[in-house]
C-alpha cells in the first residue's frame, strides 16, 4: 500500500510541478527539431525522464530549466544514437569571432523577424540564446544542460547575440534606429 | 566604468548573472552614457521580442490535446494500481477476511482516495470554469468528435437521458472540455434553478455516490459511471447534490458500461 500511495503522492506532485510547462517544452522541442511528431515524442521521453527521476528534483528551484536540461540531454543522446555528428562548435566560433561590429538594431521587429533571424545563426548559438534569452535559465544552468563549461556559455551568448543582431538589420527588419556608438572612452 | 567595461558585461547585465555591486555600477554608467544606454535597449529589444515571438508563434504551439494525452500517459494507471495494492496489501486482505466473516466492512484504499479528492477538485474547476464563466483555455468540442478521437464512452454521454426527478431538469449542453489539461464528457444543467454539471472523466469511481470535499464553494459528489468516474457539481446544497448523484449513478453507470 505505502508504495501506491508513493506512487500518487509523487504523481501529484509532478503533475502540479511539470505538468504546467508541457506547453513551453513543446515549443522549445519543435524550434530544435522542426518536426512535429518528433517534438512531441521528445518531450513525451523526456517527462517520462523526469517523472522516473523527480525525487532529485528540488521542490521550489526551477522546474522548467531541470525539464528543458533534460530534453537537451534527451536530444543529445539520440543524436548520438542515431550517429549524427555532434555539432562542430568550432567552426561556428570561429566565423563568429570575425564578426567586425555591433550594428544598429532595427526599431520594429515582426515575430517572424526574429525567428527567421535566429534561425539563420549556427544552432549552438541559437541554443544559448534560447536557453537564456526565452527560457530564461542563469549560466550554470545552461551548462549544464549543454555539458560545456560556463565561460563557453558566455562567449556563445556573446557571439550568438551579436549574430542576431547582424542578421535581423541583414533582413532589413524595420528602419534602422540609432547608430551606436562604438567609440568607448 | 568605462563604454569597454560596459560592453563586455551587457550579456550578464541583460541575463541578470551580475553580482549587485558591479550591476550598480554599469547602472550608474548607464545614467551617464547615452550611448551604452542605447546599446542595452537594443539587446533588450531583441531578447524581449524573440520571448514574446516564442510564445505567440503559431507553428511552435502544441495541439490542443497534447497535454492531455501526455498525462493519460504519464499517469500511474489506477487499475493497474488497485489490484497490485490489493494484492500487496495487508489492510486489504485484513478487510477482505472481515468480509468473507460477515463483517462487511468497506476499506477504502487511501491511494484511490487522494486521487478522488484530486479529481472532484479538477471537476469543481471545470464546472466553475465551463459551465460558469465560460472561461477554458481550451474551446470545447462536440461529444461526437471527442468519441472519434478519444473513444465511444464520450459518444454515450451524449445519448444519455437525465432521468426523471422531482422536479424538471433541462439540459443545457452537452461537450467534451479540457481543463487542466483533464479531459470530461460534460452535461450542464438547470435543476432547481442552479446550473449544474455532471461530469465523466478517466478514474476509478467509489462503489456509490459520495460528497466530495473540494475547498472551490461548489458541492461536489463522486459517482460511478460505467468504467469511468462521474463528478456532479453546482450550488445546490449538498443533499440536494448527493440526492441527484444517487439517481443518476445507476443508469448513467449502465449507459457507460
Amino acid at each position: 500500500m505505502n508504495a501506491d500511495v508513493d506512487t500518487d503522492r509523487r504523481w501529484l506532485a509532478f503533475e502540479s510541478e511539470a505538468m504546467p510547462h508541457v506547453d513551453r517544452l513543446f515549443r522549445h522541442a519543435m524550434w530544435l527539431v522542426r518536426n512535429r511528431a518528433e517534438a512531441e515524442d521528445l518531450v513525451q521521453e523526456t517527462l517520462v525522464q523526469a517523472l522516473q527521476s523527480f525525487h532529485r528534483f528540488t521542490v521550489g528551484t526551477n522546474c522548467r530549466a531541470w525539464l528543458v536540461s533534460i530534453l537537451h540531454h534527451v536530444r543529445a543522446n539520440r543524436q548520438r544514437k542515431q550517429g549524427r555528428a555532434p555539432i562542430d562548435a568550432g567552426l561556428d566560433e570561429r566565423a563568429a569571432n570575425v564578426v567586425p561590429f555591433v550594428p544598429p538594431i532595427p526599431d520594429r521587429l515582426t515575430d517572424e523577424d526574429m525567428l527567421l533571424a535566429l534561425q539563420q545563426i549556427p544552432p549552438h548559438h541559437q541554443e544559448v540564446i534560447l536557453l537564456c534569452d526565452v527560457e530564461e535559465m542563469t549560466y550554470k544552468e545552461i551548462a549544464a544542460a549543454l555539458e560545456v563549461p560556463i565561460g563557453t556559455v558566455m562567449s556563445r551568448l556573446h557571439r550568438g547575440r551579436e549574430l542576431l543582431r547582424t542578421e535581423l538589420v541583414r533582413r532589413g527588419a524595420g528602419p534602422a534606429i540609432l547608430a551606436q556608438g562604438s567609440g568607448a572612452p | 566604468m568605462q563604454c569597454r567595461d560596459v560592453r563586455e558585461l551587457a550579456d550578464s547585465f541583460l541575463s541578470e548573472q551580475l553580482l549587485v555591486e558591479t550591476n550598480h555600477e554599469l547602472l550608474r554608467h548607464l545614467e551617464t552614457c547615452p550611448e551604452c544606454r542605447s546599446d542595452i535597449a537594443g539587446l533588450r529589444v531583441i531578447r524581449d521580442g524573440l520571448r514574446a515571438a516564442f510564445t505567440r508563434v503559431e507553428n511552435l504551439r502544441p495541439r490542443p490535446d497534447f497535454a492531455a494525452e501526455l498525462r493519460a500517459t504519464l499517469r500511474p494507471a489506477p487499475a493497474e494500481i488497485s489490484r497490485r495494492s490489493v494484492l500487496q496489501s495487508w489492510w486489504a486482505l485484513a478487510a477482505g477476511v472481515v468480509l468473507a466473516a460477515g463483517g462487511g466492512v468497506f476499506v477504502r484504499h487511501s491511494s484511490s482516495r487522494s486521487r478522488l479528492v484530486a479529481l472532484a477538485r479538477e471537476a469543481a474547476g471545470d464546472h466553475q470554469n465551463c459551465a460558469v464563466k465560460f472561461n477554458l483555455a481550451e474551446r470545447p468540442i462536440p461529444l461526437e468528435e471527442a468519441a472519434r478521437r478519444y473513444g465511444a464512452p464520450y459518444g454515450a454521454l451524449a445519448t444519455f437521458m437525465l432521468p426523471a426527478v422531482n422536479d424538471p431538469l433541462e439540459v443545457l449542453e452537452r461537450h467534451s472540455c479540457v481543463y487542466r489539461g483533464r479531459r470530461f464528457g460534460h452535461v450542464v444543467f438547470r435543476y432547481r434553478g442552479a446550473v449544474t454539471s455532471l461530469l465523466v472523466t478517466d478514474g476509478t469511481a467509489p462503489s456509490r455516490p459520495e460528497l466530495e470535499a473540494t475547498d472551490t464553494g461548489a458541492v461536489v459528489a463522486s459517482l460511478p459511471a460505467g468504467r469511468f468516474v462521474g463528478f456532479l457539481v453546482g450550488s445546490l446544497d449538498r443533499q440536494q447534490i448527493l440526492d441527484l448523484a444517487q439517481v443518476l449513478a445507476e443508469p448513467l453507470s449502465r449507459h457507460l458500461a
